[in-house]
């Protein structure tokens, strides 16, 4: 069983199917699961032998996800996944027989997931796609553009072809293409003056949506907002951070036997990621 | 006609004159009143007529001959604007107002700067967000942002047109829809001009003003979209502009204005056209707090209208009209660039 989607709203049992986690100690891959404060009864710390491995996204990171996995965890959490080479990416994914899934810092609000199903709804050559992203100044824009991909791919789906306009000190401005056509404008802009966030936002003749996000390490809600000829909603505020809600994803999918396919489609975006920026100009 | 009120003649009395420039008139009836419109349509002509109690013609020379009418509004067809303008000020008219685009080519609008100054009739075009208090806040508060700014980002997304008219006013004799023959490339083209010089005009002269080297631009990318609008990215001197406009059919109208330098983000909302919700708000954002202005009952384009009143009774300072001149060579310069580029890349992907 795949999932596709980013999060859910299984209810919390009390008590039972709890997890342990833990996570590969304080160097660069260590993570300090604050997160699992706010999950008491469906995860627990322990220091060694867990259910779950929770781990930073740093250079090198899928050593040590395979790691765990070697060594008997049913699920991974990747915080902040950075670029790793390919060949690993690949290899996590088709080894694993349990999720992995990557945290990357837009992808679980809850906000995403309640937008996916009227993101994928209105897709298609009428349509048009903004992502934005606002990020402190000197951010790293390769990163940006990973995470954003990353976005993409959870509420809407992959972009499947890349050229940017725009790649310097400032930002960059690039457009893109959906499967099914959709084109896509993509933009990060740096700057003190804003705390880091993103939109995306789809607009085609009749219909809107769009989905705004704060930045990851709080709960401040994103936002929702399907509109047509008949008005606007705004779909149902959640206060809960992405890392808790990515947390809740693994732990249901390894209670439901369910993987994930986040390093693969990871992979895939570092690959068109990587084509892009080679013929990126100034 | 009171004493004290000063005559105005309107030039075309198509959905702008009526949704827009009547009731805008009519709100500052104390100082201006409509004495002569002019439509090529006479029953659409001696309708609006019969509103504001004026005469009619279907003679713009008329119009502009007649000697109770002191301010002359340019809301005709594009291609007629230029000379209409010119024979205004030729007849020592006391003020011309024109709606956008001034002209239709650099030229033009060099030859309307050059008769204004000979003739010193003053010539105000109808940018309302000019003149929106929203704007004026702006620059009385970004202190150095128009130096520091290292991003601009324009974005309109509307409700179809028809639909602001229709609460602004009873509109009379709405153009029909163009049958269209032309090939798709053609009609792909004439969306990105026609959407240029008609939409994203309306707030070019603000990002020109956040683009000292404006005769430095480099198209990066030009889109047309679905049903009829455009994305457009921009690289003006060092700045990097893009320009996003679409009519569709949500409720989620959006008029955003945007400036961003390395430590302060400006953003301004004008609400949609046509109907009188107000000025726009400024906010600005510098990471630890926020400042905002507005809104106020007053909008562009009362404030517009305020200020060619003034000009007409002497009291107000005249546009420099070369400067905008300088906005419609920039909106040229970028319309025409836009849509050769969508002509040289018709049919292919975007990520080609």
């Amino acid at each position: 069983m795949t999932d596709s989607s980013t999060t859910t709203d299984a209810p919390i049992a009390f008590g039972v199917d709890r997890l342990t986690v833990t996570s590969p100690g304080s160097g660069p891959y260590g993570d300090p699961l604050l997160v699992l404060a706010s999950l008491p009864e469906s995860l627990h710390p322990v220091s060694s032998d867990a259910d779950l491995v929770g781990l930073r996204g740093t250079v090198g990171w899928t050593r040590v996800a395979q790691g765990a996995l070697d060594s008997g965890a049913r699920g991974v959490v990747v915080v902040a996944p950075e670029p790793v080479d390919r060949d690993a990416l690949v290899a996590l994914a088709d080894r694993s027989s349990a999720p992995v899934v990557l945290d990357s810092p837009w992808v679980h609000n809850p906000a995403v997931s309640a937008a996916a199903e009227h993101f994928r709804r209105l897709t298609g050559p009428s349509a048009l796609v903004e992502a934005r992203v606002e990020l402190p100044l000197a951010s790293d824009l390769f990163q940006a553009a990973l995470d954003q991909l990353s976005l993409l791919r959870a509420a809407i789906g992959p972009v499947v072809a890349l050229r940017y306009l725009r790649l310097d000190g400032r930002g960059y401005d690039a457009l893109g293409t959906l499967a099914d056509g959709t084109t896509v404008s993509l933009a990060a802009i740096l700057t003190g003056g804003l705390p880091a966030a993103a939109t995306v936002r789809l607009v085609r003749p009749t219909e809107a949506v769009e989905v705004h996000l704060p930045a990851p390490d709080t709960a401040t809600p994103g936002q929702a907002i399907v509109s047509g000829p008949d008005g606007a909603v705004l779909q149902v505020t959640k206060y809960e951070s992405a890392h808790r809600a990515a947390w809740r994803r693994v732990r249901e999918l390894v209670l439901t036997g369910g993987r994930s396919d986040d390093a693969r489609g990871f992979a895939d975006d570092l690959d068109l990621l990587s084509a892009a920026v080679r013929t990126a100009t100034p | 006609m009171a004493d004290s009120t000063i005559g105005v003649g309107i030039l075309g009395c198509g959905p702008v004159t009526q949704a827009i420039h009547i009731p805008t008139i009519d709100r500052i009836r104390d100082s201006v009143q409509v004495v002569n419109v002019m439509d090529v349509n006479a029953q659409v002509a001696e309708a609006i007529a019969s509103r504001v109690e004026s005469r009619w013609t279907t003679s713009a020379d008329e119009l502009i001959a007649d000697p109770a009418v002191e301010i002359v509004v340019v809301c005709s067809p594009n291609k007629f604007h230029a000379a209409q303008v010119i024979a205004a000020c030729r007849a020592g008219k006391k003020a011309v107002l024109c709606e956008k685009p001034l002209a239709l080519t650099e030229a033009e609008a060099r030859e309307i700067a050059q008769v204004s100054a000979e003739t010193g009739v003053p010539v105000v075009v109808g940018a309302m967000h000019t003149f929106d208090p929203a704007w004026l806040s702006a620059r009385a508060e970004w202190g150095d942002l128009v130096e520091t700014a290292h991003t601009i980002r324009y974005s309109i997304v509307l409700t179809p047109n028809t639909r602001s008219e229709d609460f602004a006013s009873e509109i009379f004799g709405r153009p029909g829809a163009r049958i269209d023959a032309r090939s798709a490339v053609d009609i792909a083209a004439d969306v990105m001009h026609g959407s240029i010089m008609g939409l994203a005009i309306h707030d070019l002269p603000l990002v020109r003003v956040f683009c000292p080297d404006f005769t430095d631009v480099e198209l990066l990318s030009s889109q047309v979209l679905d049903p009829g609008g455009y994305l457009v990215n921009l690289r003006v001197g060092a700045k990097n502009v893009q320009l996003y406009g679409l009519n569709n059919e949500s409720w989620r109208p959006e008029w955003r204005f945007e400036a961003v330098s390395d430590d302060t983000v400006m953003r301004i909302d004008f609400p949609p056209p046509y109907v009188h919700a107000g000025s726009g708000v400024t906010t600005f954002f510098d990471g630890e707090s926020t400042r905002s202005f507005g809104p106020t009952g007053v909008n562009g384009y009362e404030r517009e209208w305020r200020y060619v009143a003034d000009l007409a009774r002497g009291e107000a300072e005249p546009l420099d009209v070369s400067y905008l001149a300088d906005d419609l060579a920039f909106a040229v310069g970028i319309a025409d660039a836009a849509t050769a580029n969508v002509r040289a890349r018709f049919g292919s992907e975007v990520t080609a």
